[in-house]
């Protein structure tokens, strides 16, 4: 089977008062991919969040690389999370962990 | 650098939330419905805040009045994209600045329109507070109407410039995301950079030249005042 590449995006959540737990913003994140680009887009995306501080807000989510538009995308385009009003920022992208702190 | 010219929050007393949202995200500033002071506010050293009208007669008479009484006073004027006379007069009108997209009404932009558009230099205004609210079926519409428009647009020469539509401070996003809904909208990415950057920017410029003082039309101005005899 032929490896994919994978790509790291560094983003921050801003929300209203209440705390989003990592589990939320995962599943919001994919209800949103599959409801934009289907299933086996959201499948091959293979989204996986890997760090999230729910305080900050600030977090680590991994995708592949020809998924990685999409992804963004579908998060850019939550407005909401459990009643909660979100705005999804994009920070970085790289190919490593290391690379997105640097 | 992006600008946001789409705020649509009525009350001038949200501009400090929003403000505080816009500096957070990096914006450069934005344009808000109920600011009634001047023309183009500067809140800190790297936001700018400016005011904008939206026209809503229902013809080209009724929105030719309002247009002569506000063009001197706001800094970004738009019409929303209904009736076809209407948005043909406004899309050959230089005074206006922006066609707003209607994702409620199955209005489209014609490519007669967008090329009036393309030659007056008016530019394609797209909301994206409607994708963040709506999902699924409803939503599928609304990125059919707009991707439509935007090719449409593209195609004729005309500019498109992407706003929030924000009536709360978390309907903002950052220059990276609202490039991000840009190319999922049709605009590549060297496009979508600019429809949220350089070309909001460029209307702000040209329309600070225009409500200085001595600013006659595009290329005329009056340098020095001579003495009544």
């Amino acid at each position: 089977m032929k490896k994919v590449r994978r790509r790291y995006l560094l983003f921050k959540l801003h929300r209203d008062r209440p705390v989003i737990e990592d589990k939320q913003l995962s599943l919001a994140i994919w209800k949103s991919l599959l409801s934009l680009y289907g299933e086996i887009q959201a499948a091959d995306s293979k989204l996986y969040i890997i760090d999230y501080n729910e305080s900050t807000g600030e977090g680590i989510l991994q995708c592949t690389l020809p998924s990685l538009q999409q992804v963004i995308a579908a998060a850019v385009v939550i407005g909401e999370i459990n009643g909660t009003a979100v705005s999804f920022e994009p920070k970085k992208t790289s190919g490593t962990i290391k690379g997105l702190n640097r | 650098m992006s600008f946001d010219l789409g705020v649509l929050a009525t009350d001038a007393t949200e501009i400090d939330a929003f403000s505080d949202m816009a500096s957070k995200l990096g914006l450069i500033g934005f344009a808000i419905i109920g600011l009634h002071s001047e023309p183009l506010k500067t809140i800190t050293e790297n936001l700018q805040v400016c005011n904008r009208i939206i026209l809503h007669g229902k013809s080209i008479n009724s929105v030719r009045s309002q247009i002569d009484k506000i063009r001197r006073k706001a800094m970004i004027v738009s019409v929303p994209l209904r009736s076809i006379d209407v948005i043909n007069w406004a899309a050959e009108d230089k005074r206006v600045d922006l066609l707003t997209v209607d994702s409620t009404l199955d209005n489209r932009l014609r490519d007669t329109t967008s090329r009036l558009a393309a030659a007056g230099n008016t530019y394609l205004e797209i909301q994206i507070a409607p994708l963040l609210k709506s999902s699924g079926l409803t939503r599928s519409k609304i990125l059919k109407s707009y991707r439509e428009s935007v090719s449409t647009a593209m195609d004729a020469g005309m500019g498109v410039v992407l706003t929030s539509g924000a009536i709360h401070p978390m309907g903002l996003r950052s220059s990276v995301a609202m490039a991000h809904i840009g190319i999922l909208l049709g605009m590549d990415r060297a496009y979508a950079d600019s429809a949220i950057g350089s070309l909001p920017w460029s209307i702000i410029e040209r329309n600070m030249k225009k409500l200085q003082p001595g600013f006659v039309s595009n290329g005329v101005e009056v340098l020095q005042k001579g003495e009544e005899k």
